[in-house]
């Protein structure tokens, strides 16, 4: 191959700019977002959860009954193109006791987050952030709480309180927010440590400041893991209470007290369990797999 | 060594402390008293057994005598049945419930760790998926459901075993089913993403680069290191078999702890309540930190001196 | 000397979910039993990974050899069975890699980690294999050999662990060993002992080395040939001595340029101008293109390897026969622009 003359001309590269030389990089949150979309299950769970919170609002108003109404001729129906779960002992309407049930899960599920979210958030992330002896009282207080399984003190709590759903409300907000308090000081411990937490603190930024600006904004990665995958402890604590007598009382309907009745019935008529059995873990299952995409795509060593 | 476990032992003994405590304050302070049932008794018996059991001593002195009595082992007597004790009742039933315990446990860690790690080595092919799916139900549906579905299909439908009651090693199979359920996903989940976390590790890349088999590497160089998180688990995890046991007892009608705690709520009977209560966390902390030595044997890494820090 | 290691034409891609990477692109070259072959560039120019494909440890997926032959004496390596690899790694070839704290099993004993190598490529048992584990730890020269049998890496310091993976690899003698970066997470005073040791067993036993860096001075001080390689291709292959005083090609000048030197005291730093090259998009000429300040009309196409001295071949055009630079190359030394 024979050179053209002005091959051996000195002539420089033309200097791209910068931006357009660079590899295009994707935030941190964009990336986890598109992650997420790729996750089957997780886009199914929360699809799932987005339709259960709106029957469960608007729901009970088009079905035409009330948890309450008893048409004890009906009673023990199959399920038919007039009550489309059927009915209970009582001629109740299944489809509307289950949707009211969705009602009491999701305000606990809603309680559970709420919890988790200010006691527990707070309380680790001053834990963490102060360290030395604070955090070191802060954490031996947690630690000795934690020694019990939470659900033997939830239970002992309505013992106390008599059941109702406000005193499910108390006896989780006593208790719940243990595990979020512990992650969120781990993640509090490990970024205090970086470098722009030592700039905020040389410019005069108070603690609080640093706190709810810098620390807590940086761990919401996790914050919003656990407090996903806390929902479905929460609903299966309230099924579970219900279960053994100890929640929401009758004629309300919590899918723990229809899952009761329910076992009771399983011989003759094992529709009236099924539903609220399928509610629970659907429900649970979503979550579960919303958490789960999540703690996938917020993971930055699966960032390639 | 014998210092951490001397610290451990206050440690423990601090929280039982506290357990007894409050839970001692819960139980009084539901109103009204244990005799404030249903069953109508004419004052003067009911003032007897108010007597009989020290109801009407100042609070502290109650709490005192049950703190003394306690510490030598007597959880007092049962308010609701006569003539036994709480230890009674503890002694008859807890090896009912240890014996389902125990078979949970061992299927949950014999298909448990098998499962995550094939789940693990096959990363993001089918035997993943189905482990994963598999896992997530496990999670997801409660024990009590669990147990209703496997009563319908295995002893309702199929008649293949007993529903109820504990005779015989037919009895255990569906309740130490149901109970399993979720300590088995559990464990599976954790030994996938230990496993994953490890084979990714530099080490695992000098293994491969030292010409070992996949064999060797995986059971001596991954397995150790995966399985420390498995190891952290088992606490919560026996808790979880403790909880699990007192729905799937009831559903069952199996004479164990877990389902006179269950009756013992329903009968408001407080002796038993409180002492089942500082029973069970005796055991937990107990198992805990038994757990937390088995943790240090694994890991070579973790000195006992250090105090506990992220 | 006869060749022992022969890699042709071997091309490396990486699949990622933002495209896909050519890692390494259409590499040759060789080592000669007994000889210290040198490999440097920056981070990402392909080094590690010729390394690990070698050894057929790249993880597949994401990486995928898409081309090439390597050969080990006579046999093909890139045609063997997972279980027949087993055989050479570790025995005929082994590998050092750069950090030990993290390339050492965490959980189990030093003791263990060198006997096990006897165990499997030996088939020793385990009280013969740990004798031969402290026979290797002292030749290393670690103080102590029977004590640290027992102990566990994070209570080695950075240099005795080096030394570990080194006895390691060398336990069962193999032909080759591959050193990726084997004294970058060490002190200074720590290196040149690394590298002493390297250099004993080169030529003590005749094993081959191939040091994998991207600092000069540590190649300069252990190999006899050199190679330059950057956005996956080689381009510049010479003996040590040629390349440090005679570069080639302009990359590699600015490489030897940046070292800071003591007696060129009011020079400043120098630096290569520009950006790595973004391996999503090679540009179709050549790679350092964008970077050189040699660069002419004819750079906007390929160059291949061609020759500019003794076993000295150079990636560039300023050596083709028509390049009025031709000369000045020869003779050492590009002009300073």
């Amino acid at each position: 191959m024979k050179p053209t003359p002005t091959a051996f001309h000195s002539t420089p590269f033309p200097q791209e700019p910068l931006s357009t030389s660079l590899a295009t990089g994707t935030s941190y949150w964009q990336d986890a977002w598109r992650r997420l979309r790729n996750n089957k299950l997780a886009l199914a769970g929360l699809i799932f959860i987005l339709l259960i919170t709106l029957a469960a609002i608007a729901g009970p108003y088009f079905s035409g009954y009330s948890y309450a109404d008893q048409d004890l001729p009906e009673a023990n129906q199959p399920p038919s193109s007039v009550h489309w779960f059927g009915t209970d002992n009582l001629g109740r309407d299944l489809l509307t006791r289950v949707l009211y049930g969705a009602r009491i899960s999701l305000s606990i599920g809603v309680a559970a987050s709420f919890i988790n979210l200010t006691v527990g958030v707070l309380y680790g992330g001053i834990a963490g952030y102060a360290g030395g002896r604070i955090d070191n009282i802060m954490m031996r207080i947690v630690d000795i709480l934690y020694g019990i399984p939470l659900l033997l003190y939830i239970i002992l709590l309505m013992v106390v309180l008599g059941p109702g759903l406000l005193n499910i409300f108390l006896a989780l907000g006593l208790v719940y927010w243990l595990g979020m308090a512990r992650i969120v000081r781990g993640q509090i411990l490990a970024i205090k440590k970086q470098e722009y937490v030592l700039a905020a603190r040389l410019t005069g930024a108070s603690p609080a400041r640093i706190l709810m600006r810098h620390l807590i904004p940086n761990s919401i990665g996790p914050i919003l893991i656990t407090t996903t995958l806390a929902i479905p402890e929460a609903i299966f604590t309230e099924a579970f209470l219900s279960f053994i007598g100890l929640g929401v009382s009758a004629p309300m309907a919590s899918w723990g007290v229809l899952a009761s009745e329910g076992v009771v019935s399983l011989r003759s008529y094992p529709f009236q369990l099924l539903y609220p059995a399928l509610a629970i873990s659907i429900t649970m299952l979503s979550f579960n797999f919303l958490g789960d995409g999540l703690r996938d795509s917020l993971d930055p060593r699966m960032r390639k | 060594m014998i210092h951490y476990l001397i610290n451990r032992l206050a440690s423990m003994l601090l929280v039982l402390f506290v357990i007894v405590t409050a839970t001692f304050l819960l139980m009084h302070a539901i109103p009204g008293g244990p005799f404030t049932t249903e069953k109508n008794l004419p004052e003067a018996i009911q003032k007897n057994m108010e007597e009989r059991y020290h109801l009407n001593d100042p609070l502290w002195k109650q709490y005192a005598d049950y703190l003394a009595h306690a510490a030598t082992g007597d959880l007092g007597p049962s308010f609701k049945y006569e003539n036994r004790s709480v230890n009674d009742l503890i002694r008859e039933s807890f090896p009912v419930s240890a014996e389902l315990g125990a078979i949970a446990i061992f299927w949950a860690v014999c298909l448990g760790i098998p499962a995550g790690i094939i789940a693990a080595v096959y990363h993001n092919r089918w035997p993943d998926y189905i482990a994963m799916f598999l896992t997530t139900i496990g999670i997801s549906v409660p024990g009590f459901i669990l147990a209703a579905l496997l009563i319908f299909v295995f002893a309702l439908q199929l008649d293949w075993l007993p529903a109820a009651l504990w005779e015989g090693p037919s009895s255990t199979v569906l309740p130490a089913l149901a109970l399993t359920g979720l300590p088995t996903a559990f464990i599976a989940r954790l030994t996938r993403s230990g496993m994953m976390e490890v084979l990714n590790q530099d080490y695992i890349r000098t293994a491969r680069a030292k010409g070992l088999s996949q064999y060797t590497i995986l059971t001596r160089h991954a397995l150790k290191n995966a399985l420390i998180p498995v190891v952290t688990y088992l606490g919560p995890l026996i808790a979880g078999i403790l909880t699990g046991s007192f729905v799937i007892e009831t559903i069952f009608a199996i004479p164990g702890l877990g389902r006179h705690f269950v009756t013992s709520i329903y009968n408001r009977d407080y002796t038993v309540i409180l002492g089942i209560t500082i029973f069970y966390s005796a055991l937990l902390v107990t198992l805990n930190l038994l757990v937390d030595i088995a943790y240090v044997l694994l890991d070579p890494r973790i000195k006992l001196s250090e105090g506990k820090d992220d | 000397m006869p060749v022992l290691l022969e890699v042709r034409d071997l091309s490396v891609t990486f699949h990622t979910y933002a495209g896909t990477v050519l890692a390494v692109n259409n590499v040759n070259f060789s080592i000669n039993q007994g000889e210290t072959l040198g490999i440097v560039g920056e981070s990402g120019c392909g080094k590690s990974a010729t390394a690990q494909a070698i050894m057929g440890i790249l993880p597949q997926p994401p990486a995928e050899v898409i081309n090439g032959h390597i050969y080990l004496n006579t046999t093909e390596l890139t045609a063997l069975s997972e279980k027949e690899l087993q055989q050479i790694r570790g025995k005929k070839i082994s590998m050092i890699f750069q950090d030990p704290m993290t390339a050492l099993n965490p959980v189990l004993t030093i003791g263990l980690q060198i006997a096990e190598m006897f165990m499997q490529h030996q088939h020793l048992a385990h009280q013969d294999a740990l004798r031969l584990a402290e026979k290797a730890l002292q030749s290393v020269d670690i103080p102590a050999p029977k004590a640290r049998l027992e102990q566990y890496p994070h209570q080695l310091s950075g240099g005795m662990r080096q030394r570990v993976m080194i006895a390691m690899a060398l336990a069962c003698q193999p032909q080759l060993i591959i050193a990726d970066e084997p004294t970058t997470a060490l002190d200074v005073t720590i290196q040149a002992q690394i590298i002493d040791l390297l250099r004993s067993k080169n030529q003590n036993s005749g094993t081959s080395i191939i040091l994998i860096s991207h600092d000069l001075g540590v190649i300069a001080s252990l190999c006899q040939r050199v190679l330059i390689m950057y956005a996956g291709e080689i381009i510049e292959s010479a003996q040590a001595i040629d390349l440090y005083h005679k570069p080639a090609h302009p990359y590699t000048y600015g490489l030897l340029q940046s070292v800071p030197r003591p007696d060129r005291k009011n020079q400043g730093l120098l630096s290569i101008a520009g950006q790595p090259p973004n391996l999503f998009s090679i540009p179709s000429g050549c790679s350092f293109g964008p970077r050189c300040p040699y660069a002419m009309e004819i750079c906007r196409q390929k160059p291949a390897l061609l020759p500019i001295g003794e076993q000295h071949f150079t990636r560039c055009w300023l050596a083709h026969p028509g390049s009025p630079n031709r000369q000045k190359l020869l003779q050492g030394g590009l002009l300073i622009k």
